[in-house]
């Protein structure tokens, strides 16, 4: 508040600084102008004293002469009273023609020296005519001039010139308060200004525009605070705000300029002196209104004009977009018209245009139209068949572009040209098929190939697994060999999961699953996980941490495959966490989405990318140190497998934070799940469901 | 003393079964197909068969369908083949135990004695239903004794394992979730994130089933619940 007040308090001040200051340049300017034309600089002070005193006494001689000669117009004040040497300086003795004293204010002519003007008297004559008109018919009236006129001026005709004299002289130290004393005081008080005029005009223009400038810095701004505050008026658009101070300014000088009719000297120069004050203080206030307008940059956008301007610009993109909207639908109804209803038509406007146009310049020739006729209409025939044809191979198309790959264009009936082209079509349409099937049939052969295989190994493995198993039943007493024995254990275990996974993992990335999706409840599985999987995560030294919301959270899984996710991640974790850390596994339901988290800390050191770690066979830790079992399929796998079931599954590692999330949409949410897997390799027929 | 006839064309591994089955109870008779292990059955006083699948001259599973036209004994399948759709197929033909190669020679024991007592002592069917008692394969809950045994042997259960298991036998083959089953067991709502019921679950399982990864009668539904396999 206090800022407030001494920032408007430092403007108020500046703002007066500028007016002042230009208003005294201003004068400076033209008082030396105006000394400049009355030869302040080129004469001395008392010749111009008796210029002016001169000058004045020749009006005073003449006003005295109307006295006397038009006595009952001056009644109210009359020459004695207004000529009385108490009332004037002028001391003055006025002949007439006759050379005998017709006015004096001078009570003795010997008391000379009581006047001023070495010179003596000064003699001023004043000449009275009549004037004769074009008809030498002799006017009424009198002129009366200082200068003895010319005979002639323009249709009048001078007549009975007579002279009157004046000798005037102005009383010892000027004892009244008239116009000769005021004169007096100003010429000696002027005269000795005549030269300070240029320092300070020049100082005070200096001033003016440092003020100017330091006020032009000082709007919308305060005094130690940051940051723009424009006054109430900022809101106002500019172009209105300049009008609204324009228009009583020019009202104001107008009656200004009105009353100014007539009336001279001091008045007026008031007059011109106030209308320029009121004119330069608007638009001082006006400047400051645009610095800050700039400041803010709202001086051009802030303003009627460009208000206007902009609602133009939008009427007319909303029209366009009207327009645009117009054609569209229009565009759309015209494609919506089949080909052979669009070309009738377009060939009987034709047919009209030509029968106007035609008909117009030859309409006798009767043989001409028959014959014009019979043509039009096999042209028609022909279009309309070609046409229907070209309907037909678009058909096609389109349904092959789609996927359709068994769809089949009937060529019967069609023009030669487009007959091979549907042909064409047809063989394009076989061969995709064929080529999709050879793919299809070649990934279920590798998945084939893969299962087989696997049985072919699993018998040996068997045997191997069974027979080192007897084996390390033997009591040897030889140490050496039961730990070799040991070796071969642990490795035909690690074989056996090896095969496990490699079909898994096959099956799941090529899609040869069978995926059969039910409503089931995230916070349910949750529990099963943390109940299978308490007791081992606290052997290996690790609390598990779990969390969903209370309400059910349904998605669409197939329970033993997202079991197997579930399995994975958890195994996962069981090998490669650290012990007496916290194991995290949160549900949360964002965006309709049931996001599932297994948290835990890491171990060793996680030295892969996330994407990495989804490669197969890629383990987290890069030594691959056979102490841990594992393939490094787990994660390959439950990535498939989710994607499957139309889930997502992201890694992220922070540090030593292993982080996996599930993502599935919530049941309900969206009737068919986003990315279901094709159904391309599965078999069609989905075997009941299996429990684990 | 029991007949067990082990078929399988892989000599190696009818040899470590014969090892591992050596039991002066157990008197082994081998084939190395199907079509020999159907004439061993017809000649002699088989009790129990143990059947590979993938074999010459005729396979497993057109062996155990022509054996069930005639006979009822216990058919175990141990095969290499393991996926879901063979299991299935497996069991449909009546096979009534089914394990997968490489397979744990514990529990291929197990498996073979438990088939042989329920076979044995329960005359091959489901047992006596009675209000107080409900038996399911070789589980019998006796509700006045409070006492459950399997194949014969006495299970030794917690008051609360034993209401969960009651309340899963009393409703074969219905799917109960975990909030349920902590309802009717606890009488009182569950509060929040608790896994007490798959713990208890879990207990319950490593009592009853020889292989707790593979259930033959207390099967987990992913993601809805828990049910008791309809065997009766």
């Amino acid at each position: 508040m206090k800022n407030e007040s001494t920032g408007a308090l430092r403007k108020a001040l500046l703002f007066a600084a500028v007016i002042l200051c230009a208003a005294l340049t201003v004068g400076c300017v033209a008082s030396a102008w105006l000394m400049y034309n009355e030869e302040f600089y080129t004469t001395p002070k008392d010749l111009l004293i008796e210029k002016e005193d001169l000058s004045r006494m020749r009006r005073d001689a003449k006003l005295i002469v109307h006295h006397l000669l038009y006595a009952d117009y001056y009644a109210a004040e009359p020459l004695e009273v207004v000529y009385a040497d108490t009332a004037t300086n002028l001391r003055y003795v006025l002949f007439d023609e006759n050379g005998e004293i017709a006015a004096s204010n001078v009570q003795a002519i010997a008391g000379e020296e009581n006047y001023t003007y070495e010179g003596g008297w000064k003699e001023i004559p004043v000449y009275l005519s009549e004037y004769r008109n074009a008809n030498d018919e002799t006017q009424t009236f009198t002129d009366i001039t200082l200068e003895r006129p010319n005979r002639e001026r323009g249709d009048y005709h001078w007549d009975n010139t007579s002279t009157y004299r004046m000798f005037g002289m102005l009383a010892k130290n000027l004892p009244v308060q008239d116009g000769y004393r005021f004169m007096h005081l100003l010429y000696n008080a002027v005269y000795g200004l005549r030269y300070a005029v240029y320092p300070v005009g020049a100082v005070s223009f200096l001033l003016a525009i440092l003020c100017f400038i330091l006020l032009m810095c000082a709007s919308a701004r305060r005094p130690r605070q940051a940051g723009l505050f424009p006054g109430p008026l900022h809101a106002v658009p500019f172009d209105l705000l300049a009008a609204v101070c324009i228009v009583p300014v020019a009202l104001f000088l107008d009656l200004m300029s009105g009353l100014g009719v007539g009336s001279t000297g001091f008045t007026m120069a008031a007059r011109i002196a106030a209308s320029i004050l009121l004119i330069a203080c608007v638009a001082l206030g006006l400047l400051m209104s645009a610095a800050a307008r700039i400041k803010t940059g709202t001086i051009f956008r802030n303003t009627v004009v460009w208000r206007t301007i902009m609602l133009l610009w939008e009427i007319l993109k909303w029209l366009g977009r009207g327009l645009r909207k117009v054609g569209e639908v229009l565009w759309g109804l015209c494609g919506a018209i089949p080909r052979f209803w669009k070309l009738l038509v377009l060939f009987i406007a034709l047919l009209l245009y030509e029968i106007v146009v035609f008909g117009a310049s030859y309409p006798d020739v009767e043989v001409y139209w028959i014959f014009h006729v019979i043509e039009a209409v096999v042209l028609l025939g022909i279009a309309l068949w070609r046409a229907l044809s070209l309907g037909k191979l678009g058909k096609g198309g389109e349904a092959l572009a789609v996927g359709n790959l068994s769809y089949h264009v009937d060529p019967g009936g069609m023009p030669r040209d487009l007959k091979k082209q549907a042909e064409a079509l047809n063989r394009i349409g076989v061969g995709m098929n064929r080529a999709v099937e050879e793919r299809m049939k070649s990934e279920r052969m590798k998945t084939e190939l893969i299962t087989n295989v696997s049985h072919d190994i699993k018998t040996p493995l068997t045997s191997i697994i069974n027979y080192t198993d007897l084996l390390s039943k033997e009591d040897s007493g030889n140490e050496k060999i039961r730990e070799y024995t040991e070796v071969l254990t642990r490795q035909s275990v690690r074989l056996k999961r090896l095969i496990d996974d490699l079909v898994e993992a096959s099956k799941a990335s090529s899609g040869a699953l069978d995926v059969s999706l039910v409503p089931c409840d995230a916070s349910v599985f949750l529990e099963q996980a943390a109940g299978e999987y308490d007791q081992r995560l606290t052997d290996a030294g690790m609390t598990l941490c779990m969390a969903h919301p209370d309400h059910p959270v349904t998605i669409l899984a197939d329970g033993r495959r997202l079991w197997r996710v579930f399995d994975n991640l958890m195994n996962n974790i069981l090998k490669y966490g650290q012990s007496g850390t916290r194991v995290y596994l949160t549900l949360e339901e964002i965006n309709r989405f049931a996001v599932i988290t297994f948290r835990n800390v890491s171990r060793d050191p996680l030295n892969v990318s996330p994407d990495e770690l989804m490669e197969r066979f890629v383990r987290g830790d890069a030594s691959r140190s056979s102490a841990t079992e594992g393939n490094g399929l787990g994660l390959s796998i439950a990535k498939s497998l989710t994607e499957l079931q139309g889930g997502a599954l992201t890694l992220a590692i922070d540090g030593d934070l292993f982080k996996a999330t599930l993502h599935f949409p919530v049941a309900g949410s969206d009737p068919l799940p986003a990315a279901h897997p094709t159904p391309t390799l599965a078999s069609g027929t989905h075997p009941p469901v299996l429990e684990a | 003393m029991y007949n067990i006839l082990i078929c399988d064309d892989e000599p190696d591994i009818v040899n470590a079964l014969k090892i591992y089955l050596n039991d002066p109870e157990y008197r082994l008779l081998t084939a190395s197909n199907g079509r020999e292990a159907l004439d061993l059955a017809a000649r002699e006083d088989i009790h129990l068969i143990l059947l590979d699948i993938m074999m010459p001259a005729l396979d497993g599973i057109s062996a155990l369908a022509k054996l069930r036209e005639s006979s009822n004994i216990p058919v175990i399948f141990l095969t290499a083949k393991s996926e879901d759709t063979d299991k299935i197929l497996g069991l449909n033909v009546g096979a009534d135990d089914y394990v997968t190669k490489p397979f744990s020679p514990l529990e291929v024991t197990a498996r073979v004695r438990s088939q042989l007592r329920r076979y044995m002592h329960l005359g091959g069917h489901g047992g006596n239903q009675t209000a107080e008692t409900v038996s399911i394969g070789g589980i019998e809950l006796d509700d006045r004794a409070k006492a459950v045994t399997l194949d014969g042997d006495p299970v030794s259960l917690t008051p609360i394992e034993y209401d969960i298991l009651k309340l899963l036998m009393t409703h074969p083959g219905e799917v109960f979730s975990p909030k349920e089953i902590y309802r009717e067991v606890w009488h009182d709502n569950p509060l929040g994130s608790d896994n007490t019921v798959a713990v208890h679950i879990r207990h319950l399982r490593e009592k009853i089933e020889i292989n707790p990864a593979d259930p033959r009668y207390l099967k987990v539904v992913w993601g809805q619940g828990y049910k008791m396999e309809d065997k009766r």
